[in-house]
């Protein structure tokens, strides 16, 4: 039998000062556990507590734009021109998204995309919170995208106005177009979009952990302010007609332009304004070119300039008669079709002996003007010329509008004396033309045009319209319901006869220059003519201009020009119910 | 001498009881009611966001259907009906 080992007391069980020690260490890391923990906390909450709150109140809300809807634009019958319509546009949170081929893979099958393309889009951007798939679905689109069951948190839809014109290309040259970002360009978009555009407005959802809203924060919503209503003085069916009737004239004598104004020379009010080339629908069609785009782009009415010719005539003839440099009985001789000015030759289309000074406007005898132009000198010449608004812009609220060409006084040399009583030597816009003709329509008054008839809304807008005298009433009749009626009864504008109106008009040719020699072009010319009806009392002022006709058998603005024009005035007179002339058949 | 312990004390009276079941009992109901008001708060909140929803829609529809309206009555597609009207049957190609 062996002895029991002796053990030590120490090492069989703790004595008191060891578990004392442990108890302390034990007590000491639950100290600084909670210690470490309560700082933590102090640092969370107080020191990094306006970090910490922006990021949990980032993960918890999110802040919705409310778009305002652009307002409508309306013709003065209130049709309607333009109009916004809800879409909805599709885009998606890259950094929410696991498998980026399948999210791509199943958007794709139901928007008609490109799956590759969508999926290698959604990895590059892998990091990012927005990428946009596509914008302004339509409403099938938009329900097949929700029925995907894609996460929440991955994709959203963003609420957008599609601007549409429900008259199609009616008038586009004077609305212009809303791009896809909502900005007007050009036209009456551009111009009214301080009105037309409104604010807009938020408002901050909460959100659940997998992404679903499940509150509104109605404290932090901000409204939207929609756009207002504008109305322009456009007639949209007197607009259909004289669009149908450039589309004719464009065929019949395939120009590189034309343009046609209607105003209401008792208010500068514009009934319809159309251009040729048509605006482009869509600009990628096949085969149309950059510069078909910009020429398609162009309101010709206001933007292209040429030389007025003869269209210019009246107003010297007024301006003489005014001053009293000539009397309406006076008669000029016309030299039999040649006359030397200096060192310059002038010439007429015929051998014209002496003429009445309405026989001058009405045979639009060059040389006649000239002799009227050498009575009011340059400097007289060059007032009438202001008077009636050309060298500047008419001041109508489209944007694109030129200011026509003027040469400073200065710069006039005897050339000129001849030159710009027949409409050279300066250019202007057929708008600018068209303005001036009112002005006589209207009894000397000037007028500047203007689209905008009223900005709808609980504290309605109008247009600013400026009126100078440009003439003396008296000369202003008689040279619209004498010498102008001439023209169209016996001179050079009688295809603008109508039945049953007094018609006045007045024909212009103008060349252009030869890019060859930099002179004058034979071959290439600007064929215009101005009219109103009726003469006793002008209710509309019709304006039409050919670029360069290639068909036909002439250029000549009483040819190509004249027999659009009176249909576009046949046209604006029913619409405006005017009644006939007394005493014409 | 030793102090009573819990068990010694007397029960107390009737009335004591009925004070701390009735401030229990106000206050359950007083919770309860807040429930319901805020349940109620809830409801209304969701009706109307509910409501404000349909109303957008509502409004969106409307624009669309007014767009659609102008866009069936436009004066070249009337001008081109009452041709085609006014041509008769005949003239209407097949």
């Amino acid at each position: 039998m062996t002895a029991p080992v002796d053990v030590p007391a120490s090492s069989r069980e703790p004595g008191p000062s060891a578990t004392r020690l442990r108890t302390n260490v034990v007590a000491c890391l639950l100290i600084a556990v909670w210690a470490v923990i309560a700082l933590r906390l102090i640092a969370v909450q107080g020191f990094s507590r306006v970090l910490s709150e922006r990021s949990a109140r980032r993960q918890r809300t999110f802040v919705e734009t409310l778009p305002a809807r652009p307002g409508d634009i309306r013709d003065r019958a209130r049709r309607l021109l333009a109009t916004s319509i809800r879409t909805h546009s599709l885009a998606l949170d890259p950094s929410e998204i696991d498998e980026p081929r399948r999210v791509a893979e199943s958007l794709a099958g139901v928007l008609g995309l490109d799956a590759d393309a969508l999926a290698e889009r959604i990895v590059a951007a892998h990091g990012k919170r927005f990428l946009w798939v596509r914008r302004q679905l339509t409403p099938d689109e938009a329900e097949s995208v929700a029925a995907l069951q894609l996460p929440p948190a991955a994709w959203h839809f963003r609420v957008e106005h599609r601007r549409v014109y429900p008259q199609g290309t009616v008038a586009s040259h004077v609305l212009g177009r809303r791009d896809i970002d909502g900005v007007g360009r050009g036209g009456a978009e551009e111009a009214f979009e301080r009105w037309l555009v409104g604010r807009d407005g938020r408002r901050t959802l909460v959100r659940d952990a997998r992404g679903f809203v499940i509150d509104v924060d109605g404290s932090q919503t901000v409204e939207p302010v929609h756009g207002r209503d504008v109305r322009l003085t456009i007639d949209s069916v007197l607009q259909a007609d004289v669009e149908r009737r450039m589309d004719e004239l464009m065929d019949d004598c395939r120009p590189l332009a034309a343009c046609a104004v209607v105003l209401d020379p008792r208010t500068g009010e514009v009934l319809a304004m159309a251009s040729r080339p048509q605006l482009p629908i869509a600009p990628e069609a096949e085969g149309s070119s950059a510069k078909d785009e910009d020429l398609g782009w162009r309101n010709h009415a206001l933007s292209s300039m040429f030389e007025p010719g003869s269209t210019f005539k009246p107003f010297i003839v007024a301006a003489a008669l005014d001053q009293g440099l000539i009397a309406r009985d006076e008669s000029f001789h016309c030299g039999f079709g040649a006359y030397r000015m200096g060192r310059r030759v002038l010439h007429d289309h015929h051998a014209y002996g002496l003429l009445s000074v309405a026989d001058v406007l009405v045979k639009s005898s060059n040389i006649g003007m000239a002799k009227i132009g050498e009575r009011l000198t340059n400097d007289g010449l060059y007032e009438a010329a202001t008077a009636f608004g050309f060298g500047r812009r008419t001041g109508i609220e489209l944007p694109g509008e030129s200011p026509g060409r003027l040469h400073p006084l200065e710069r006039w040399t005897s050339y000129s004396t001849g030159s710009i009583p027949m409409g050279q030597e300066l250019a202007a816009t057929p708008l600018q033309v068209a303005a001036a003709h009112a002005a006589l329509a209207n009894g000397g008054v000037l007028l500047s045009p203007h689209v905008l008839l009223q900005v709808d809304g609980p504290e309605p807008a109008y247009p600013a319209v400026v009126s100078r005298p440009v003439a003396s009433e008296e000369t202003a009749r008689w040279l619209v319901q004498g010498p102008l009626v001439d023209v169209v009864r016996r001179g050079t504008g009688q295809k603008a006869k109508l039945a049953g109106y007094s018609v006045f008009g007045k024909t212009g040719t103008a060349q252009k220059q030869d890019p060859e020699t930099g002179g004058y072009s034979h071959s290439r010319h600007i064929g215009s003519f101005v009219c109103g009806a009726p003469a006793t009392s002008p209710r509309a002022v019709v304006l039409v201009a050919v670029d360069e006709p290639t068909r036909g058998s002439s250029t000549f603005g009483g040819i190509v020009a004249a027999p659009a024009a009176a249909d576009i005035l046949r046209a604006t007179l029913e619409s405006l119910q005017a009644p006939p002339s007394a005493g014409l058949p | 001498m030793s102090e009573p312990s819990d068990f010694d004390r007397p029960a107390p009276p009737a009335a004591h009881v009925a004070r701390f079941v009735a401030a229990i009992g106000l206050l359950v109901a007083i919770s309860l009611v807040g429930v319901a008001i805020d349940n109620r708060e809830l409801a209304l909140r969701r009706r109307i966001s509910l409501d404000t929803f349909r109303a957008d829609q509502l409004e969106a529809r409307a624009a669309r259907l007014r767009f659609e309206l102008e866009e069936r009555q436009t004066p070249q597609r009337l001008r081109a009906a009452f041709r085609e009207e006014a041509a008769g049957p005949a003239a209407i190609a097949p």
